[in-house]
């Protein structure tokens, strides 16, 4: 084996070029757009046939106080106010699940201690638990990031501690075969075969901690993006409300489109 | 160099006792290239990861150097069948794995892994990833890795066995070379193919099923390098169709018994 690999045997599986999937991905991307178009136009259509516009505002007004909006500076600083909790509330929701569920994933002892908790908290609607947040901690900060760490908390640390069942056992077994210790275990083998679950728990988890953000300022503080909905609501303000509800669809979209770019990279090595 | 006295191994399949190992006694003498063979479930692979500390033995001894084998250890290296390489990392990542996991510094580990892929002839693939080659290659990729660590016993479970007979028969060949030009290395290998067996080994270890045990040793009768002049005479051809009816008698009896 000390002349280069013979041609014959292993040669490399040759790498897809342009594939025909690329025309195919288009295709989706103009079907998509053409049928979001057609639903545009429709609702058009719809709302200026009818007599009053309060409740359903033609699609141009919406534009319009979109436009009017994002350069109105309260509407910045409202979504300012919403996202401080939402990184916190998404972060330590993060930092303190991921662990837990890898650590469930490794040990069914832990499971089934912590099933119970985790059942009860997903069963249950989360905005239900907002009245108990506020009595416990306020109207502030840590009780608005409390409420996004709710909602992201169970569905963290249930799909990272799934995605860690995906680990090959094999890789485990060469592990100890080669001698590894648990911290080369962890890092060479665990984290890296629980990351297409840790990130698939980071783009569910940002998901729930958006809707978690609203619903606080929804229901009980007005503050933030929240305010701006309830104002526009009960001052009959519907193209600046409909705005205000797509700039938050806006907002979720690009987050999943931000995780969902960071996932697809990080797990490259999968292949086609 | 490796002793077995008297191995028993007994798992519990659905609350029932099984014996997948039955007084399994044998030696390897260093420097010795043995292939393990018989019929499916005659324990071979069970046997051979008792030897490397995967697994422990219900009963009986397993010493090297007359030390009892108490888990994995620095002195031996396993090759998997299904190849079992990182498939997140790059090939320099994977042959460097094992000298990670003994803890070797990263310059010394980067530079011991290049000259292992050199030997494997696997230069320039060094930041490939495990999908992009074929079977052959990332089979090298363990080959390499298992060297890297310089193990003084090498066990094979069936390294080519997910691979086309083509490449088999030449991995085989490579695999010779490399191990003749190695220190000696001792070697204990899995094969269900009683050519690969007695063409790699200077003995065979036939074992029978239901319970795994050893039927017979055989001492391969032909010197080395195996030539194909020696693979081809009529000696050779003779030694191998006998045990392939051997091994074929056995694996039939144990169809019937099975019913």
């Amino acid at each position: 084996m000390t002349a280069p690999a013979p041609v014959s045997e292993g040669a490399p599986k040759t790498l897809p070029l342009s594939r025909p999937r690329s025309s195919g991905r288009w295709q989706r991307l103009i079907i998509g757009a053409s049928s979001v178009l057609v639903a545009l136009v429709a609702w058009e259509f719809y709302a200026r046939s009818l007599e009053s516009n309060l409740f359903i505002p033609t699609l141009t007004s919406v534009i319009v106080a979109f436009v009017d909006l994002s350069q109105d500076p309260e509407f910045w600083t409202a979504y300012r106010q919403t996202l401080v909790p939402f990184a916190w509330g998404l972060g330590t929701a993060l930092v303190t699940g991921v662990p837990l569920g890898l650590l469930m994933g490794r040990s069914k002892p832990l499971t089934q201690i912590s099933t119970p908790y985790l059942a009860f908290l997903n069963a249950l609607p989360i905005s239900t638990l907002v009245p108990v947040v506020v009595i416990t901690f306020g109207i502030g900060l840590i009780a608005r990031s409390a409420v996004v760490y709710l909602f992201a908390i169970v569905d963290i640390v249930l799909t990272t501690a799934a995605g860690i069942r995906y680990i090959n056992p094999d890789l485990l077994e060469m592990s100890d075969a080669f001698g590894a210790n648990r911290w080369t275990r962890v890092k060479r083998v665990i984290v890296p075969g629980a990351m297409p679950g840790i990130l698939a728990a980071l783009r569910i988890g940002a998901g729930r901690a958006v809707v978690g953000m609203v619903v606080m300022e929804l229901l009980l503080v007005a503050v933030g993006v929240g305010r701006l909905i309830s104002r526009y609501k009960d001052g009959f303000k519907s193209p600046e409300l409909y705005a205000v509800i797509i700039s938050l669809a806006a907002f979720g979209l690009a987050v999943m489109a931000i995780v969902g770019a960071v996932e697809k990279r990080a797990t490259r090595w999968r292949g086609e | 160099m490796i002793d077995l006295h008297d191995v028993g191994m007994t798992f519990e399949h659905d609350g029932a006792p099984f014996d997948a190992l039955r007084d399994v006694s044998f030696s390897i003498r260093e420097g010795e290239f043995a292939s393990l063979i018989g019929p499916s479930g005659c324990g071979k692979t069970t046997l051979l990861k008792i030897v490397a500390g995967l697994l422990r033995q219900t009963s009986g001894e397993v010493f090297i150097d007359s030390s009892p084998v108490a888990g994995p250890g620095n002195d031996r290296a396993f090759i998997f069948q299904n190849f079992v390489l990182l498939p997140w990392a790059d090939v320099m990542t994977n042959v460097s794995f094992g000298l990670e996991a003994r803890g070797v510094g990263r310059e010394e580990r980067l530079l011991r892994a290049a000259e292992e892929l050199a030997r494997v002839g696997l230069t320039g693939f060094e930041n490939h990833y495990p999908h992009q080659l074929s079977g052959g290659m990332q089979q090298r990729v363990g080959i390499a890795r298992a060297l890297a660590v310089d193990p003084r016993i090498l066990l094979l479970d069936e390294p080519f066995g997910a691979l086309d007979a083509l490449t088999r028969q030449l991995m085989q060949k490579d695999l010779l070379a490399l191990w003749q030009r190695s220190e000696r290395r001792t070697a204990l290998f899995v094969t269900h193919s009683m050519d690969e067996a007695v063409f790699l080994s200077d003995r065979v270890i036939l074992m029978n099923t239901r319970p795994g045990r050893v039927d017979s040793v055989i001492d391969v009768p032909f010197g080395r390098p195996r030539t194909e002049d020696v693979v081809r005479s009529q000696e050779y051809r003779e030694v191998v169709t006998d045990l392939w009816s051997r091994l074929e008698q056995m694996q039939r009896a144990d169809m019937e018994t099975r019913g």
